[in-house]
């Protein structure tokens, strides 16, 4: 098992205990304060994910060939589901995050509640982490 | 008299649940729910009417023609019009507003000319004058709100001048819920030989409208804010100025003679109403209106200040809640932030119990910005909520409350 595939397992572990949507909801804004600030540096309109509803920057990098991104978002849902996709994608081989295909809200049982649109922001900003992994590959 | 229990049986979809919960709806000041007897004509028409209107001379065109015009005298009534040429159907208040500023825009608008909006319009009120002011080289000037979020009156004066062509205002704010006092502002502006437009969105509700006693030039307002269908709205214009607008779209139904090269166009209201209409919806509009004035508008306007009033002393109550603007009066909606938590937080999470409210921009961002705000949660209550749900909003929000809390001690 990779450590990526690890990681979603033990997301799904951690969202099945929830009651509904509210608690699943609620639990995504307790833990948005613990996402690592964001330099105000990074900031800039090509970090911003084209597709979200609310403002939301990526910044990726590569350290020792493992893949690193910070995240910032105006609404503290986002920023709690930025930090699940942290903790599922941070430090996993960077050529693996050049192919990443992973459904975070579908890990975390909130397919159902988030809309389509939602669904498809969250995947642009997946989509984006992608592309800047694939980005870094080609410069190493 | 009606009760909000014996109303809501006419409202179907306020059986729904949601997330697993009963729906609570109080986006209202978006778009209105339809009763069963809007419902209903429109389905009758589609099932035994449906034809196109004022070409055929087949017993169905003949009928939908008949049921469309009777809408238009419907609504002539509901809102005090003289002649039933004085509605002009569109597909809503900004489609309305469109019509009137591109009409304006083709030689009636003069390069210095002013046209005056305020700081609280909805994006529909104030961008195609935006752009008309651009197009035609005149002056768009901009009454500010007071820290209160009622409009300045002392500098809306002010920046009526003789140049003054149109005032475009709206009725009341889909943000704050401000009342303007119209009476004085279209005074005002007549003194200064200004036309007045009104946008009458969010006011449909709130008050019996009566254009002649209101002595507005223009009016205009969208069917799904009154428990019509969306795609329907309306221009209202005293006929005098209506025949004086050149008609801003071309086609089928507009027209007297066509000749090859050019083309004569027919009377009001056709002749600014081009192309097949929105038929069974204009219809339908005229039964919401009809549907409104059975409840009857003074009555309806006095359940939603009351249920307005409730919903604004519990926010006040919360030490947590800011609430946007203290107007002098206010109707239809009320909106405020939570401490910690984002506009967007708070709706998603009371989503998730059931309950449908408004967050964001609200179309009306120089509004929010003049209260150094890029987003606000909005309630909009209708006659069909009850005191119970505004309670049960109000408990839900505390739930909301206790998790930004958590979370910003976190």
């Amino acid at each position: 098992m990779t450590m990526l595939q690890e990681n979603r397992k033990k997301l799904r572990e951690e969202f099945s205990e929830f009651e509904d949507g509210f608690e699943r909801y609620a639990y995504l804004v307790e833990i948005s304060g613990l996402l690592p600030p964001m330099p105000a540096a990074q900031h800039i309109p090509e970090n911003l994910v084209r597709g979200c509803q609310s403002q939301v920057w990526l910044h990726a990098w590569c350290e020792e060939g493992r893949f690193y991104f910070s995240g910032d978002s105006d609404t503290l849902i986002i920023k709690g589901v930025l930090l699940l996709l942290q903790d599922l994608v941070c430090g996993i081989p960077l050529e693996e995050a050049a192919t990443l295909e992973i459904d975070v809200l579908g890990d975390a049982g909130l397919t159902a509640e988030f809309s389509d649109t939602r669904q498809k922001g969250i995947g642009a900003a997946v989509e984006k982490l992608r592309d800047a992994a694939k980005t870094l590959v080609r410069s190493m | 008299m009606w009760t909000p229990e014996e109303i809501r049986r006419d409202f179907p979809i306020l059986g729904e649940t949601v997330n697993g919960r009963n729906l609570v709806y109080l986006d209202n000041a978006a778009t209105t729910q339809m009763p069963e007897p809007v419902l209903e004509k429109m389905c009758a028409h589609y099932r035994h009417d449906h034809a196109n209107v004022h070409r055929g001379i087949h017993t169905l065109s003949e009928r939908s023609t008949e049921e469309m015009e009777q809408a238009r005298c419907i609504i002539q009534e509901f809102i005090g019009a003289e002649y039933p040429e004085e509605i002009i159907f569109t597909s809503g208040a900004t489609d309305s507003i469109n019509l009137l500023a591109r009409s304006l825009s083709f030689g009636l608008l003069k390069p210095g000319d002013e046209i005056l909006t305020t700081e609280m319009e909805h994006h529909a009120n104030l961008i195609p004058w935006q752009e008309v002011a651009r197009r035609c080289k005149a002056k768009l000037r901009i009454a500010p709100i007071t820290a209160s979020g009622d409009l300045d009156y002392g500098s809306f004066q002010q920046m009526l001048t003789a140049k003054t062509r149109l005032v475009a205002v709206t009725g009341v704010s889909n943000v704050t819920g401000t009342v303007n006092d119209l009476s004085a502002i279209i005074r005002q502006a007549h003194m200064h030989g200004a036309w007045v437009l009104v946008d009458a969105s969010q006011m449909m509700r709130h008050q019996v409208i009566n254009v002649k006693a209101l002595d507005c030039d223009f009016l205009c307002f969208s069917g799904h804010k009154m428990m019509g269908p969306t795609g329907t709205g309306v221009l209202y214009g005293k006929k005098a100025l209506l025949e004086q607008l050149p008609p801003d779209r071309f086609g089928g139904g507009m027209v007297d003679e066509v000749r090859l090269k050019r083309a004569s166009y027919g009377d009001l209201p056709y002749r600014l109403e081009a192309g097949t209409p929105n038929i069974a919806g204009i219809i339908g509009l005229g039964a919401a209106a009809w549907y409104l004035s059975g409840l009857g508008i003074e009555e309806i306007a006095k359940r939603e200040k009351l249920l307005l009033t409730t919903a604004e002393a519990a926010l006040r109550q919360r030490a947590s809640v800011t609430i946007l603007g203290e107007p002098q009066k206010r109707a239809g909606c009320i909106s405020f932030n939570v401490q910690d938590g984002h506009c967007f937080d708070v709706a998603r999470l009371l989503d998730q119990l059931g309950i449908a409210v408004r967050s964001g921009h609200h179309c009306a961002q120089p509004l929010l910005r003049a209260f150094g705000l890029d987003g606000a949660v909005r309630i909009s209550p209708a006659f069909y909520n009850t005191t119970e749900e505004i309670i049960q909003t109000m408990d839900a929000l505390d739930r909301c409350i206790r998790v930004f809390g958590k979370a910003a001690k976190r």
